[in-house]
C-alpha cells in the first residue's frame, strides 16, 4: 500500500533532481564538443588553400619558393661594436664574459647570446643592453631601454604624438641602419596599402565604482609599435609577390626615442638542398594530409580556416637555416567576431577556443620532417 | 685603552645574515616559478570535462617557465595534464577542500594554459576533471573561486582565450586578492596578464613565451607581456600575409595591475619586473592595464574598454 502511494512521488522528484543536476551540468560544464566530421574538414581544408594559388601542380611555384632573393645575413653585415657605439655612445658598454665564450663545453656551437649593457639588470635603475646572438647566423639581436623607477603622476603621461607613417620609417631606419637587417628582406609597403605595420600601445586605468562597476576609464596612448615580419621575394603569385621567412622585428618607441628594438629568428638561411621542385605536393596531397592532421591531434569545432603560404626553416646546419616552402594553416574554433553577449552563449556551449597554427611542408622530402615533433616522420 | 669585543659565533651569523639581507637590492630574490598547463584535454564521455586538444600547449608555454630557470628562479612545479581541476587554483575560503596554497598561490609566479571562456563579467578555465562539482575554473568579477595573492603569489600569467577581455577589467582584480585574508595580511597579487579574446597555439609562438621571461627582467613585465605576446597577422588572407589590407585578426596581450591610487597601479604596470618586485599592494581600488589600441581578436571585438 506504501509503495502504491508514494510511486508516483518518488518517480517525480527523481525527475526534478535529475533536471536539476543536468542544469548545474550545463551551466559549468558544457557538453561534448561536436568535431566537424572527416567529410566536413575536407571541405574547409578545401576552401582555405586557394585555387588559383594551390593547385594539382605545384611544381613551378615550388620552384619560385627554392629562389627567394636574400640579402646579406647579419652574420655578415651587424658589427656589434659599432651597434654599441651607436646606442650607449661614448661611455660604451660593459659586456658579459660569456661572449668569448663561443662553444658549448661539448664543444657545439653556442646558441645563446652575449650581452652588453649599462646599468644593472636587477633593482630600479636605469639600464640599457644590448643582446645579439654569439653566433649571429641565428639572427638575434635585442636592444631594450629602461628607465630608472618613479612616480608615475597619470596627469603628466605623455601621449605619443608622432604618426604611424613616421614610426615605420624610424623603426625601418633603425633596423637597417643600426642593426643592419637586409632591406631585401623587409616587405615594402604597396601603394594599395590600407594600413602600416604599426600599432598604437596605450596605458588605461580606472577606479572602482562597486565591486564590479568602475569609473570610465582613462586612457593615454603612450608609445608606438612597429611590426617587420621578414619577407622574402619569391614572385609566387601576382597577388602574391612576397611571402613570410623565418623571424620577425619590433620596434617600440615614443617621441623620445627607441625604447625596445628586437629582431628574432631573423636566421641566416639558404634553400634546403633535399627539397627540389619536382617533390611538390598535389593539391590533393596537401588537402588529405592536413585534413587527416587536425582530424587526429585536434579535437573539436572549427569555424574556418585559412592559410599563409611561406618559407619555414626545418633544420640548420652550423647555424644557418635550410628553407623549405610550407603552407601555415590558422585553425579557428570559434566565429571571428562576437558579442558579449555571444561570448556568453560560447561559454555555456562550447569548451574548446583556442585557435591553432601549424605548418605544412609544400615538398616531399627524402626524410621528411615533421615541425611539430622532435622526431622525423617515418 | 682599546676594549676588543668578542662576539660569539652564533652572534657572528646573526650579523652576517643581517648584513647580507641589507647588502642585496631589493626585488632581486629567485622567483618561485610553476606553471600549469592542459594540452590533452579528456573527453565528457572518459569523465573529464572536453575540450579539444591542443598537445603543443604545454611545451609552448615550458619555454617561459624554463627560461625562467635560467635567470636563476627556482622551478617549483610543473603540473602538465595530469589530475588537473579547480582544486589547485580555488581558496580554502570558497570550499575547505581548495589547496591553492600549495599549488598556484604558493608560487611566486605562475602561467595557467587551458581553454577560456567569457563567462559574462569574468573569464572561465577548463579544467581536465571535475572537482566538487565543477569542471570550470572561474575567475574575477563575480566569481569566487579564484583568489590568489592571499598567500604567496605575485605574478599569474593566463595562457588562455578571453583572460583578460575589455568588458571584464573592473573584476580581474577581484581574483587578486581574497576578501578574507587579504584584509588583515596586506597580501595581494600584483599582476595579471592575459588576453582579449582569442589566442593561439603553434611552435611559432614557442619563442614569444621564452622572450616575455627573458624580457621581463630587463624592462617591465607589463611592456614585455604586451610587445612579446602581440601577433598581428593571424587568421589572415592568402594574399594578405602581412595585413596591409586589413583582413587579419590579431593576438591581443593585456597586463593588468591593481594599487590603492591610479598613480600606484601605473606605477607598478610601468616597473615591476621579475627582478624589482614591489611590495604587495594595500588595496585593488584603482586598477590599470596596457593594451594594444584597437586590437582586433578572433572571437571578439576589438579592444575598447
Amino acid at each position: 500500500m506504501l509503495n502504491h502511494y508514494f510511486k508516483p512521488w518518488i518517480a517525480a522528484l527523481a525527475a526534478l533532481l535529475l533536471a536539476i543536476s543536468f542544469g548545474s551540468q550545463a551551466s559549468d560544464r558544457p557538453t561534448e564538443d561536436p568535431s566537424p566530421s572527416a567529410d566536413d574538414l575536407r571541405k574547409l581544408v578545401e576552401a582555405a588553400l586557394p585555387q588559383e594559388l594551390i593547385t594539382e601542380d605545384n611544381t613551378k611555384l615550388v620552384a619560385q619558393l627554392l629562389n627567394p632573393k636574400l640579402g646579406i645575413p647579419l652574420s655578415r653585415s651587424f658589427n656589434p661594436y659599432r651597434a654599441i657605439r651607436t646606442l650607449f655612445g661614448r661611455g660604451g658598454a660593459s659586456l658579459s664574459p660569456e661572449c668569448r665564450k663561443l662553444t658549448t663545453p661539448t664543444g657545439d656551437m653556442a646558441t645563446d647570446e652575449c650581452i652588453a649593457s649599462k646599468g644593472l639588470e636587477s633593482g630600479k635603475g636605469a639600464y640599457k643592453v644590448l643582446r645579439y646572438s654569439k653566433h649571429l647566423a641565428l639572427g638575434n639581436v635585442a636592444f631594450l631601454n629602461r628607465e630608472a623607477d618613479r612616480v608615475i603622476d597619470p596627469a603628466a603621461l605623455p601621449p605619443v604624438k608622432m604618426t604611424d607613417r613616421e614610426a615605420y620609417e624610424k623603426a625601418v631606419d633603425f633596423l637597417k641602419g643600426t642593426f643592419r637587417v637586409p632591406g631585401e628582406e623587409i616587405f615594402p609597403i604597396p601603394a594599395e596599402a590600407k594600413m602600416l605595420p604599426v600599432r598604437t600601445i596605450a596605458l588605461g586605468w580606472a577606479s572602482a565604482g562597486g565591486p564590479l562597476k568602475a569609473a570610465a576609464p582613462s586612457s593615454v596612448p603612450v608609445e608606438k609599435m612597429v611590426l617587420i615580419p621578414r619577407g622574402l621575394f619569391v614572385q609566387a603569385h601576382e597577388r602574391l609577390q612576397w611571402v613570410p621567412g623565418p623571424g620577425k622585428a619590433m620596434v617600440v618607441m615614443d617621441d623620445r626615442g627607441v625604447k625596445e628594438a628586437i629582431v628574432q629568428g631573423w636566421q641566416e638561411v639558404r634553400p634546403h638542398p633535399k627539397a627540389h621542385a619536382e617533390n611538390a605536393k598535389t593539391r590533393s596531397e596537401l588537402v588529405s594530409e592536413i585534413a587527416e592532421d587536425i582530424a587526429s591531434d585536434l579535437q573539436g569545432p572549427v569555424q574556418a580556416m585559412n592559410m599563409r603560404l611561406m618559407l619555414t626553416v626545418v633544420a640548420s646546419e652550423n647555424g644557418v637555416g635550410l628553407l623549405l616552402p610550407a603552407v601555415q594553416m590558422a585553425v579557428l574554433p570559434v566565429p571571428r567576431d562576437l558579442t558579449e553577449d555571444e561570448q556568453v552563449e560560447l561559454s555555456q556551449m562550447q569548451t574548446t577556443t583556442a585557435g591553432m597554427v601549424r605548418e605544412y611542408p609544400l615538398v616531399r622530402m627524402f626524410e621528411e620532417f615533421d615541425q611539430n615533433d622532435d622526431e622525423p616522420l617515418k | 685603552m682599546t676594549r676588543k669585543i668578542k662576539l660569539s659565533h652564533c652572534r657572528r651569523r646573526v650579523l652576517l645574515a643581517l648584513l647580507l639581507a641589507l647588502a642585496a637590492p631589493a626585488g632581486v630574490l629567485a622567483m618561485e616559478v610553476k606553471v600549469f598547463a592542459i594540452g590533452d584535454f579528456v573527453p565528457s564521455g572518459s569523465g573529464g570535462c572536453g575540450g579539444g586538444d591542443r598537445s603543443h600547449w604545454p611545451t609552448m608555454v615550458d619555454k617561459w617557465y624554463d627560461k625562467m630557470g635560467s635567470k636563476g628562479h627556482t622551478k617549483d612545479g610543473q603540473y602538465t595534464n595530469g589530475n588537473m581541476t579547480i582544486r589547485r587554483f580555488c581558496d580554502p575560503d570558497w570550499n575547505s577542500g581548495c589547496r591553492d596554497y600549495n599549488y598556484i598561490d604558493e608560487a611566486d609566479a605562475a602561467m595557467i594554459a587551458t581553454h577560456g571562456s567569457d563567462s559574462g563579467d569574468h573569464w572561465q578555465g577548463t579544467m581536465r576533471f571535475r572537482w566538487s562539482g565543477h569542471c570550470a575554473l572561474d575567475a574575477g568579477g563575480s566569481a569566487d573561486d579564484m583568489w590568489v595573492g592571499d598567500w604567496d603569489l605575485e605574478f599569474i600569467h593566463v595562457s588562455s582565450c578571453y583572460s583578460a577581455d575589455d568588458d571584464n577589467l573592473p573584476g580581474i582584480r577581484e581574483a587578486m586578492y581574497d576578501p578574507y585574508d587579504s584584509p588583515p595580511t596586506g597580501r595581494r597579487a600584483h599582476q595579471w596578464d592575459g588576453f582579449h579574446g582569442i589566442m593561439w597555439i603553434g611552435s611559432s609562438f614557442d619563442s614569444d613565451y621564452r622572450e616575455f621571461a627573458n624580457d621581463a627582467h630587463s624592462v617591465a613585465m607589463a611592456r614585455s607581456w604586451v610587445s612579446n605576446m602581440y601577433d598581428g597577422t593571424v587568421d589572415c588572407a592568402w594574399y594578405d600575409p602581412w595585413n596591409v589590407f586589413g583582413t587579419c585578426q590579431e593576438q591581443c596581450p593585456v597586463a593588468y595591475t591593481i594599487g590603492t591610487t591610479a598613480s600606484d597601479a601605473l606605477t607598478r604596470l610601468y616597473y615591476e619586473r621579475y627582478n624589482n618586485v614591489y611590495s604587495d599592494p594595500t588595496d585593488r581600488d584603482w586598477y590599470a592595464y596596457r593594451y594594444i589600441v584597437n586590437c582586433d581578436s578572433v572571437g571578439e571585438t576589438a579592444f575598447n574598454p
